[in-house]
């Protein structure tokens, strides 16, 4: 048991906590770190 | 709980809605406006309204019952919820529906496939066969809702029925989209407010996440037997263990799961928020909300199913005789009023919300798609919306009708909506956006073969429907009466799609609007 749940169960738990990761990280990627290496880019 | 709180809460509910409806009139000059909120919509709204109108009371509070009979097993639903409903849902249907639907001026999910495949009759049967069915689904929504309002004010169920009708249905026909969206970004405020409050004391009275989970392991059968809950008997590993491969629980659970997980990405009023978004940037900032907005939703009701039965234990309480009444009977139990109120109306937001998003959807098939479109081959955009109103207010005149004396049959229509929906569209949406060799005959063929095979299946074969319209299922094994007809409707409608384009072929007129569909997509 890990967290009171069998391994099967604690996958996805766990799996939700990072697939909403999953989307925050896109989401941040998109909008700060691809944007200011296109804007880095333009300037060069 | 009082009646006349209840009545001053709702009033000023519906003096919000309202206002938001005069406000969204006011916006709405052209089709545009009305159909897709002048595709000016921002991510914020845009993730609020996809997650309000996609998780529905059925979702906070029928699903939370099922949890607390199958266990926590119903997270990998969760998981689905918001992998394939969000992220895949965005990523990869979301940017090129938007983009094709600009390119072809479609305003909603049929008319994107019939301007594809130039035919408006394919837009009005995919049109018909929408808003049938969503009818019936609103019918349930609506059904859930006013019981369970009747049950915690007293308030007649008639009476419910029609305020929550009439309020959404006046903020709904006045204000198009625009009000529709504003209002789901305030009802899942609420909506979330309701669940991190919830999630957080149950798991707090229980002492922490690892407690609360082990002493919902720790209910034996003769425990969750001795309150008279069906999960002594459909959680035979534990309430916090997977059921047995291939045993019953099994099965519920792999329908339960895929028909609902899979099926989210072909529903189509969930599909023209992508058509609302303002620019791209609009829709990649609508993946963290939505995310976040459906891990607070589904995630925490899911958690907390399972853990309704360790109250029940502990206080006596015994099972209320339906999955629908579990959370709401702990919260009334053990919560003081102010939450009860709370919770309530974070639910009756939910309803609310997805009850708006399915009239907004099922009037536009009708008035856009069927009237406009496939039988007047096309009118003004002023008149469409004067259509899609008139359209609007007989949709929610029907689903009233429907909701005050409901036939068996609602229920039926209901239990299948998702899956009947993924198992129609699923295969043809996809390959509009990704495959430019789709004929006209093959989307036809997709769309026809994975309908009428769902239809059948539910009828002939599925175990929840067919023994109540046939007598009993064609096949007496559970292993196949169980499993959800998308799991063999979804590649049948690819294959059928994918045969009959390679056979009937595009002619030139399709192969231009190809062109046309796909100019903007790299």
């Amino acid at each position: 048991m890990i967290l009171g749940m069998d391994p099967f169960v604690f996958t996805a738990w766990l799996g939700c906590i990072l697939a909403t990761i999953l989307c925050v990280v896109y989401g941040v990627y998109h909008e700060y770190i691809k944007e200011r290496k296109k804007k880095e880019k333009e300037e060069e | 709980m009082e009646a006349a709180s209840f009545i001053v809460f709702m009033a000023l509910f519906a003096a919000v809605y309202i206002i938001l409806g005069y406000i969204g009139y006011r916006k709405t000059k052209t089709a545009e406006d009305y159909f897709v909120a002048g595709r000016k919509m921002g991510g914020l709204v845009i993730a609020f309204s996809y997650g309000a109108t996609f998780i529905s009371a059925v979702a906070l509070i029928g699903f939370s019952g099922i949890a607390s009979i199958y266990g926590h097993g119903i997270l990998w639903l969760a998981f689905l919820n918001i992998f394939v409903g969000i992220f895949i849902a965005f990523v990869f249907y979301g940017f090129r529906t938007r983009k094709m639907g600009l390119s072809l001026n479609a305003l909603t999910m049929p008319e994107l496939i019939g301007k594809r495949f130039n035919s408006t009759r394919l837009q009005g049967m995919s049109a018909g066969i929408i808003a049938v069915f969503m009818v019936a689904y609103t019918t349930a929504v609506f059904l859930a809702i006013a019981s369970l309002i009747g049950v915690s004010f007293g308030i007649p169920y008639e009476t419910c029925v029609i305020i929550f009708t009439v309020i959404v249905g006046i903020y709904l026909v006045v204000g198009g989209l625009y009000a529709v969206m504003w209002a789901h970004t305030l009802q899942g405020v609420l909506m979330v407010v309701g669940m991190i409050v919830l999630t957080v004391a149950i798991y707090g009275m229980l002492g922490g996440v690892a407690p609360a989970h082990e002493a919902a392991a720790s209910l034996t059968a003769s425990d969750l037997a001795g309150i008279g809950s069906p999960a002594a008997t459909q959680a035979p590993n534990g309430l916090t263990s997977f059921p047995p491969f291939l045993s019953k629980p099994f099965m519920m659970l792999l329908t339960l799961i895929f028909g609902v997980g899979i099926g989210v990405l072909a529903q189509p009023q969930l599909v023209v928020r992508y058509l609302t978004a303002k620019d791209e940037r609009a829709l990649r900032l609508a993946v963290p909300y939505g995310g976040i907005f459906i891990l607070l939703m589904t995630f925490t009701a899911f958690c907390i199913g399972p853990l309704c039965n360790v109250f029940m234990v502990d206080n006596g309480l015994t099972y209320p005789g339906s999955p629908d009444k579990v959370l709401p009977m702990v919260v009334s139990e053990l919560f003081p009023q102010w939450f009860v109120f709370l919770f309530l109306f974070a639910v009756l937001a939910a309803a609310m919300s997805t009850a708006s998003a399915l009239f907004h959807t099922a009037g536009a098939c009708v008035g856009r798609d069927i009237y406009d479109k496939a039988i007047k081959k096309g009118v003004s955009g002023e008149k469409s919306v004067k259509v899609t109103r008139y359209a609007t207010v007989g949709i929610v005149i029907a689903t009233l009708i429907l909701s005050l004396r409901p036939p068996d049959v609602v229920a039926f229509m209901c239990a299948f909506f998702f899956g009947l929906m993924g198992g129609t569209f699923l295969a043809v949406y996809t390959l509009t956006l990704y495959w430019k060799k789709m004929s006209r005959a093959g989307a036809w063929a997709g769309i026809l073969g994975g309908f009428l095979f769902t239809i059948l299946w539910y009828v002939l074969v599925y175990f929840k429907t067919a023994p109540s319209i046939i007598g009993s299922s064609m096949f007496s094994s559970y292993k196949i009466n169980m499993l959800d007809p998308l799991f063999i409707a979804i590649p049948l409608s690819f294959l059928l799609a994918y045969a009959v384009s390679k056979v009937f072929k595009q002619d030139s007129e399709e192969k231009r609007i190809t062109e046309k569909a796909f100019e903007n997509i790299g």
